[in-house]
C-alpha cells in the first residue's frame, strides 16, 4: 500500500527574497515534520522542475541542500500536472520496493525571480514552436481558444465561467496563506481586464511564489496518514491543435484512479481540479463528471462546490485564488484534500464525514492529467 | 527536404495536409509516423486553405514598457474542409462558425529574415 505521511506547503504570493531552492527546502522541512520522518530515513528524492532556475539536476541539488544521501533521486517535467505525476512515481517505488519513504517536493520564486514577460515566453513554449508560438500564441491564448470553443459549444456567454472564479475566492479568504484573499463577485471578474478574448484578469491564475512538498511511505505508520487508494493518467496530445475537446484525457485519468479505488464518481467526498484558468476548472469538472456538459459555472453559482455545498471543491483557492507557483501549484489541491481528510482544516474544514477525496492536475494545455484517489482513515 | 515539402513555416505560402497511404488518417503538425497505424509512407499534400472557425481569441503583445500595450493579435483554431484543425492568425471579427480562407503574412522579428505566418481571412460568400 502507498501512504501520504507528511505534506508542506508554503504561503504563495509575491513574496521576493527565498530562490526556488529555498522554497523547496522549506515546503520539504514542513512535510518532513509533519510525518515526523527523520531526513536520514528518506531514501528517494524526486523535485520538480523550476523556470527560474533551469537546473539539470533538482532532485540531487535538493538532497544536498537537505543533507539527504538518497538511493534515488531525479528531477520530473510534466508540466501542471508534475506535482501528481510525481506522486504516481513515489507510489511505484513504493509498490516496487525500491524505496521506503519518498519526498516530492515543487518549489519556485516564480514571480519574483523573473519578469511576467519572461514567465510568459517560458510558459508559451509548451505550444509548437513553428505551428503556434510562432503566431504569437502563448498560453493564455491557447486557454482563450479553448474557453471560445466551450462558450461557443454550449451557447453560453463569457459570464458563464465567472462564478468559479468567484468560489475559489470565496474559499481563499479562509486560508492565510492564499495569494489573494478580497472577496469577488462576477461583475469584478467581468471588469477586469482583458487578458485574451473572453478571458479576463481574474480567470487567470497568478503568478506566484511558494513550494508545496509530500513524504509518501510504505507502510501506515500514524492514524494521521491518508491512503493512496487509486492513481490514473492519461497523455493524449501535446499540442492543442491536436487536442481532442470532447476526450482531453481527464475521464480516462480519473477512469482509472477511480477502479483502482473501486469507487464511483459519486462516492468522492472532497476533490482538489486544477485550475489554471476558469476553463480549465469547467473543461475537467465536466469532463470528469463533477458537473453536467457546459454546467460548471452554474453549479458554482449555487454553491454546489462551497466548502458547505454537495462537492467541496479547491478550499484552499486553488490556483485562481491560492496562487500557482509553477510544480507546486497542482500539490497545493492535493494538501488541501489530505488536510479536509484528516479533519485539521480548521475554519476551513468541511462540515460533513469525509471519506474519499479526489485530486486531478493538467499539465501543457490540457495535454497530460493525472487522478489521485485518497482515502482518510482517521 | 524536397520543395514541395516545405510549408508556410518555412516561407511558403501554403498549408500541407499529412495523410497515411495505408489508413487514409489525416494530420497536420508534421511527423513521419502515423499516430493512428504506425504507417510510414506519408504524403503531404497542399490544402485548399478553406475552413471554419472552431475557437477564436484577441489579445495585445506585451511590449517593453507596458503589458496590452502592443498590436492586438487574433488567433484561431480552424477546422479546415480537408478534416484537419490548424492554428491561424484570424481577423479580430472572427468568431466561431465564420468560413474562412487562408492567407500568409510576412512578418519581421527581431534581426530574422521576414517569415510568413498563417493568417486566415474571412471566406468572401
Amino acid at each position: 500500500m502507498v501512504w501520504i505521511s507528511g505534506v508542506g506547503l508554503t504561503p504563495y504570493g509575491r513574496h521576493p527574497g527565498p530562490s526556488a531552492l529555498d522554497w523547496q527546502v522549506t515546503a520539504a522541512g514542513r512535510a518532513l515534520q509533519d510525518a515526523g520522518a527523520e531526513r536520514r530515513d528518506v531514501d528517494a528524492v524526486v523535485v520538480g522542475y523550476a523556470t527560474t532556475l533551469g537546473h539539470l539536476m533538482p532532485a540531487n541539488l535538493l538532497a544536498q541542500q537537505m543533507g539527504i544521501r538518497p538511493r534515488t533521486a531525479f528531477g520530473t517535467s510534466v508540466g501542471g500536472a508534475t506535482g501528481l505525476a510525481m506522486l504516481a512515481q513515489a507510489a511505484v517505488l513504493v509498490r516496487a520496493g525500491a524505496a521506503k519513504q519518498v519526498l516530492v517536493v515543487g518549489g519556485e520564486d516564480r514571480a519574483s525571480g523573473q519578469s511576467t514577460g519572461t514567465s510568459t515566453a517560458t510558459l508559451a513554449q509548451v505550444g509548437h514552436p513553428a505551428y503556434e508560438v510562432a503566431l504569437g500564441a502563448n498560453i493564455p491564448a491557447y486557454y482563450a481558444l479553448l474557453a471560445s470553443a466551450y462558450l461557443d459549444r454550449y451557447r453560453l456567454d463569457a459570464q458563464a465561467l465567472a462564478p468559479l472564479a468567484v468560489q475559489m475566492r470565496e474559499h481563499a479568504t479562509l486560508h492565510p496563506g492564499a495569494h489573494f484573499r478580497d472577496p469577488l463577485t462576477v461583475p469584478d471578474v467581468r471588469g477586469s481586464r482583458v487578458v485574451a478574448d473572453p478571458l479576463r484578469l481574474l480567470d487567470c491564475c497568478p503568478v506566484s511564489d511558494g513550494g508545496a512538498a509530500f513524504v509518501v511511505r510504505a507502510e501506515q505508520a500514524s492514524p494521521r496518514d491518508v491512503r493512496v487508494a487509486g492513481l490514473g493518467q492519461a497523455h493524449l496530445h501535446q499540442h492543442l491543435t491536436e487536442a481532442v475537446l470532447e476526450d482531453l484525457g481527464a475521464r480516462r485519468a480519473v477512469g482509472q484512479a477511480l477502479q483502482e479505488a473501486g469507487l464511483n464518481i459519486g462516492d468522492v467526498d472532497v476533490a482538489g481540479v486544477y485550475d489554471s484558468f476558469t476553463v480549465t476548472l469547467a473543461l475537467l469538472l465536466e469532463e470528469i463528471g463533477l458537473a453536467p456538459p457546459g454546467g460548471a459555472g452554474a453549479l458554482a453559482a449555487e454553491g454546489h462546490f462551497d466548502r458547505s455545498g454537495r462537492l467541496p471543491l479547491n478550499t484552499h483557492g486553488g490556483l485562481l485564488s491560492y496562487g500557482h507557483c509553477g510544480v507546486g501549484g497542482g500539490m497545493a489541491h492535493l494538501v488541501e484534500v489530505v488536510t479536509q481528510l484528516r479533519r485539521e482544516a480548521g475554519a476551513r474544514q468541511v462540515p460533513r464525514p469525509l471519506h474519499w477525496g479526489l485530486v486531478h492536475a493538467d499539465g501543457g494545455v490540457m495535454s497530460a492529467h493525472v487522478t489521485a484517489v485518497l482515502e482518510g482513515v482517521s | 527536404m524536397t520543395p514541395d515539402q516545405l510549408d508556410w513555416t518555412q516561407g511558403r505560402p501554403v498549408v500541407l495536409v499529412s495523410t497515411c497511404r495505408s489508413c487514409s488518417y489525416r494530420w497536420y503538425l508534421p511527423r513521419d509516423v502515423c499516430s493512428f497505424c504506425g504507417g510510414q509512407e506519408i504524403a503531404r499534400d497542399p490544402s485548399a486553405g478553406t475552413g471554419v472557425v472552431l475557437a477564436s481569441t484577441t489579445f495585445h503583445r506585451s511590449t517593453d514598457r507596458r503589458r496590452s500595450a502592443g498590436a492586438a493579435v487574433g488567433i484561431a483554431l480552424v477546422d479546415l474542409d480537408e478534416g484537419v484543425r490548424v492554428m491561424g492568425r484570424c481577423p479580430a471579427q472572427a468568431r466561431p462558425g465564420l468560413r474562412v480562407v487562408a492567407a500568409f503574412t510576412p512578418v519581421q522579428q527581431g534581426g530574422y529574415p521576414p517569415s510568413l505566418v498563417l493568417d486566415f481571412k474571412v471566406a468572401s460568400p
